[in-house]
Formats: structure tokens, sequence, C-alpha cells
């Protein structure tokens, strides 16, 4: 699967992409949901695992956009703040549901939610 | 009777009729006579000025001229007593004044004999008591007052005597009236107070008054009570201070609680805090987590360095399963929604069953299925699924979990109908002293996996619905466990659902996929 990982901490994005890629993922890490979409598109990404708060373009705008241009891309999201609850509240209003994930993730489970 | 001739010395006799009437004149105590056809006879001063006739107007009117019509039958039993030579004394009955108003009179009637000692008429003292009838009502109101007051009330004289002592004051202090009063007010007061009392002696000698003094009593049984005195002086007619009113007004229960309210605030600020911090650790702890997996994945040939990080993994697990479980993870954002309860108890029952099975816990389900409330249905879950855990740790070698779903009312009067769900374990039981404690944040007995958070986010949630919670428990030889209980409104009328963060699954906020 070519997976693109959004995480504002290069240290998370970077792990998680080397564990994707030892179960034999093609992945990429990035750290701003512009470029995330940039690459989605790029790559025509299966799937985008993203933070939810980060600086400039959080990660359900970034999750909304990719929605848009890429319909079969599935998108995960994950969070370690609570602050992402409003966003998400504010996203599902509009209609939006996404996957969510709080972190930490057992990187095993990821893998195993990956494979379904 | 022969008239004095001038010049002539008067009898003594005269001399002392003379001196009778000028008594009479002067009373001042209204003073008539009548014969026994009660017709007035003579009308001194004082009677006209109480009954507004003259005595011109009056002598040779039939008394029930000042008589209300309705006392008209008194009349007949005065003469009557009079014609029989008895004496009527302090008789309180209503007379009219010449303008109609009614005059509240206290009359002493005494039968008038002739020489032959026959009797001919009856003399009447009449005493106007409106104004002291008027001050024992007063009295007496005053009194009813201060016996059925909530405040202590209690009076003392400038010896420190105590000379008056109402109910409130009984069941404060712990001494009947009768005890107490003629001792000194320093059998309230602890030893150590006793010169306050001086203090509060000599600003009342000087007529000042002690308003909300707060300090501490004795009650009988030798308890400290804490008090709220408010002390004046109390006067004579000559405005002379004779000694003090006490008002004493128990405030230990409204410290109490005042303390109390500091310290749970306190603490759920504590908790919040922590809650803060938990979330601030999930970033971190993301990393730390991958890092372990990454350097178990890529080591080779080092069973040791293996088994390290396998164990280091499974203590971040413990701490991820911490930091998520009691803290709530994800705020529940929905909406309320009507939900069955017997329903969504019985849902999460099923995750707990293979942790039942492994203690050998039997699981008894007693549901009223039709119950339906509206609420938020992620923090029902988390309130009840904290029960549920709790129950199971407190049976770890076994026993009895009954879950009961059944319609039911609010205890505190409000009439609120809902919904009581209990859970009942046949665990060891919260010891006593314990006991006022599992509400509060961070109180915990399993030192291992608590984060004594659980509970207090239980009353939390079920407070946002306006429910209540209960605890019932038992420790026992062969009667022992814990029930919880908590009510919950059918309908939700609780607070705004972003307000709290505790709440709802730990890993998934929805299940729906966004393909």
């Amino acid at each position: 699967m070519k997976i693109i990982v959004v995480d504002d901490e290069p240290i998370i994005a970077d792990t998680l992409v080397n564990i994707l890629e030892g179960e034999g993922h093609d992945a990429l890490a990035v750290s701003h949901g512009e470029s995330a979409i940039k690459w989605a598109k790029l790559l025509i990404a299966d799937a985008v695992i993203s933070d939810v708060i980060m600086p400039g373009m959080d990660g359900i705008e970034t999750a909304k956009a990719i929605m848009k241009s890429l319909p079969n891309c599935r998108i995960i999201l994950f969070s370690g703040q609570a602050a992402s609850v409003d966003l998400l509240a504010q996203a599902r209003a509009e209609g939006y549901s996404f996957e969510v994930l709080a972190k930490p993730i057992n990187p095993e489970k990821l893998l195993e939610k990956l494979k379904n | 009777m022969q008239k004095p001739q001038p010049g002539e010395v008067s009898s003594e006799a005269e001399i002392a009729q003379r001196r009778l009437a000028a008594i009479i004149e002067s009373s001042e105590d209204a003073i008539a006579s009548k014969d026994l056809n009660g017709i007035i006879t003579s009308w001194n001063k004082s009677a006209e000025r109480l009954f507004g006739y003259t005595a011109e107007e009056i002598i040779g009117q039939p008394v029930t001229l000042i008589i209300p019509p309705e006392l008209h039958d008194d009349e007949p039993m005065i003469l009557g007593k009079v014609r029989a030579g008895e004496r009527i004394e302090h008789f309180q009955t209503v007379r009219i004044h010449k303008n109609g108003r009614l005059i509240d009179v206290s009359l002493t009637v005494s039968p008038i004999k002739d020489e032959r000692g026959n009797i001919v008429g009856a003399a009447k003292i009449v005493r106007d008591i409106t104004r002291q009838k008027k001050l024992e009502e007063a009295a007496l109101r005053l009194a009813a007052i201060v016996e059925s007051s909530d405040d202590a009330i209690a009076s003392k004289d400038l010896n420190g005597t105590i000379t008056s002592w109402n109910r409130s004051a009984e069941r404060l202090f712990g001494y009947k009236a009768e005890e107490i009063i003629g001792k000194p007010v320093t059998v309230i007061i602890p030893p150590e107070l006793h010169q306050d009392e001086n203090m509060i002696l000599s600003k009342i000698r000087r007529g000042e008054k002690i308003e909300h003094f707060e300090t501490i009593r004795l009650h009988k049984n030798g308890e400290r009570i804490e008090v709220s005195l408010t002390i004046s002086p109390v006067k004579d007619d000559n405005g002379n201070v004779i000694g003090a009113a006490k008002i004493v007004r128990n405030i230990t229960e409204t410290n109490k609680i005042e303390r109390a309210l500091q310290t749970t605030e306190k603490l759920a600020a504590a908790g919040r805090m922590a809650a803060t911090v938990a979330h601030e650790i999930n970033n971190p702890l993301e990393a730390v987590t991958n890092l372990v997996y990454l350097a178990k994945r890529d080591l080779s040939n080092n069973d040791r360095v293996a088994g390290y990080l396998e164990l280091a993994g499974r203590e971040l697990d413990r701490v991820a399963h911490i930091t998520r479980q009691t803290l709530g993870f994800y705020r529940d954002t929905s909406s309320p929604v009507l939900l069955n309860v017997a329903e969504t108890v019985d849902d999460l029952l099923l995750l707990y069953e293979k942790r039942f099975e492994s203690r050998r816990i039997n699981v008894l389900k007693r549901y009223d299925k039709d119950i339906e409330i509206t609420a938020l249905a992620g923090e029902i879950r988390q309130a009840f699924s904290n029960l549920v855990t709790n129950a199971i740790d407190s049976m770890p070698n076994g026993g009895t979990l009954v879950v009961k779903v059944a319609k039911a009312c609010d205890w505190s009067g409000s009439h609120l109908h809902g919904v009581r769900i209990t859970v009942l374990d046949t665990g060891s039981g919260i010891e006593a002293k314990h006991k006022q404690k599992v509400f509060q944040p961070f109180f915990t007995t399993k030192t291992d996996v608590g984060t004594g958070l659980g509970l207090w986010i239980t009353r939390g949630i079920v407070e946002k619905h306006r429910g209540t919670i209960r605890m019932k428990s038992k420790t026992g030889q062969s009667n022992h466990g814990t029930a919880f209980s908590i009510f919950l409104p059918a309908e939700y009328a609780g607070g705004s659902p972003q307000s709290s963060f505790a709440a709802g699954e730990p890993s998934t906020i929805s299940t729906r996929g966004a393909i």
C-alpha cells in the first residue's frame, strides 16, 4: 500500500514510516497538511495516517481535501490531545466521519487495522 | 348627719371622712359606687378620665352604661355576690368608654354596709389594664418567638450567670433549661477561652453589642461546637445594663461544608491537571512505543535485549492503558441520544466476559428491558464500566456480580423519573475509613493499577446527567460486598457535552471508515 504519514513531530512520522516499510508498505513521512495533500495526489496514495492537531492546516482539513481528490483513499486520524475532539465534532456536524485512533497506537494493532 | 357649723370644730368622724374623700378623689384608680339596683351613686376624677363621663352625667345612671352588651349578664352575678357580702378581687373584664372604645380593666368590688351592717351598695375600684395587657401579650409573643427560634437564645446577668435558655439552646448544648439556669456561663465555654468572657462582659457593661463573633463553645458531652455569637445588652426601664441576651448560631456544619468544598475543589483542580498532563504524555509515548517496536524488530541474535524490549513494550502498554482508561481519553462530544439501558449495559458486560470466566465470577442480570433514557451514551458506558471493573478487581478469588436495571424515581425528592443501575459485588467490601473517600480523585486501594480517578469520573458523569450515585458496603466475615447504585433521569438535562473530559471508548470515536 502507498501510505502517507503526517505528523508535525518528525520522530513520530519517521518511526511510523519505518514500521510500515518493515511490513512491505510504501510509506512517506511529511510534517504538514499541505505537503500531505500534494504527495497523496502525486502518488495516488491508498491510505493517509494523519495527526489531528498540527500547526497550519489541521488533520481534518487535510483529510477533507484528500477525500475530495481521492475518494478511495483510506484516512486514519490519530491524536494525543483532547482538543482534537472539538475539531472532530465540528467535522461530524458537517457530515464527515473519520476513523480516529488515540495516541499512543500499538504498532501491531495499526498494522492489523491496515490489513482490514 | 349634721352639717358642721362655721367655727365649730369638726368631729373626728367628719375629719376621717373628708380624708377618705380626698384620697378617693385623688386616687389613680377609678373608684365608683353603686346601689344594689346597679345605679351609680359616686364617681371619682379617675373614673371620669377612664370612662369619659363626668360625675354629674353618670350618677343616677345604671352601671350597665359602661358594660358591653354581651357582658350585661355579669352584672347580676356581681350584684349577687355583693349582696351575699362577698368581695370580688381583680376581676379582669372589659368596660366601655363613653366614646365606645373598649377598655381592659381589673375590678375590685366590695360591699358597702350601713351602720346596722346591712349591705346597701358596692364600691368599685377599676384599674385600667389595657397597657399592662398589651405588654403581657407582647411578652408572651416574644417568649413564643424566642422559644421556637432555630437559633439558641439565652440570657445572662452581669456576673455571667445564665438567666434564660430556650429550646434550641437545649438542643445545641445538651443542657435542659432547668439544669443550666443559675449556672455560670463558663460551663459552656472551653477553658482556654474563659478570658473571652471577661471581654464580652466588659463590652456589654459599656452597652456595646457584639455581632457575629465566631468562637467555640462546649456541648454537655464535651464536644466542641463552632458558633457565631450575637450578644446585646439588656437594659432596665432606666437604661441601666442589667444583663446580656445572646443569640448562638451553630456554624459547625457550615464550616465543615465550606472546608469540604475547598478540599473537593482543590482535588478536582488537581484531577483536571493530571488529565491534561496525561494528554501531553501521549505524543512522546507514541514516539517511544514506535522506537521500542523498531528496536525489537531490528535486533538480531540478542535474546536478552529482545527480552528487555519486550518488557519495555509491555510497560508502555500499561502506561497507555492507564492514561486512556481512567482519564477517558476521548470526551464524548456527541449529543444525548435515546438509549435502551439494559441493552447498553449488556453490551458492555460482553466486553468483560473473558475476565468473568478467568476469575470465576458468576454474573446475575436482572433487567427491566424496556427502559429508555436520553443520555450521552459514551459517558454512560464509561461510568458503568468503571463500576464493573472495580467490582471485578474486588473479587480476585471469584464471586458474584449482580447487575440490576430498574425503573426508579429520584431519592432526593425532585421526583424525576428515570432508571436505577445497580452493580453489586461479593468482594471484601470497603472499609469504613475509606467510605468517605472513594469518590475523591486519586483515592485508590489498587496501588498497582489504579489511578484513583475511576469513581471520581463516574460521579462526575452521573452528576452531569443530573443523576445521583450511592454506595453501600459491608465488610463482615460472612456478609461482605459493595453495591453502587446510579440513578439517571429519563430526560437529559445535564451540562454541555463539551464540558467534560471523561468518557467514551478509549480507542475510537467513530468506527465507520472514511472510505
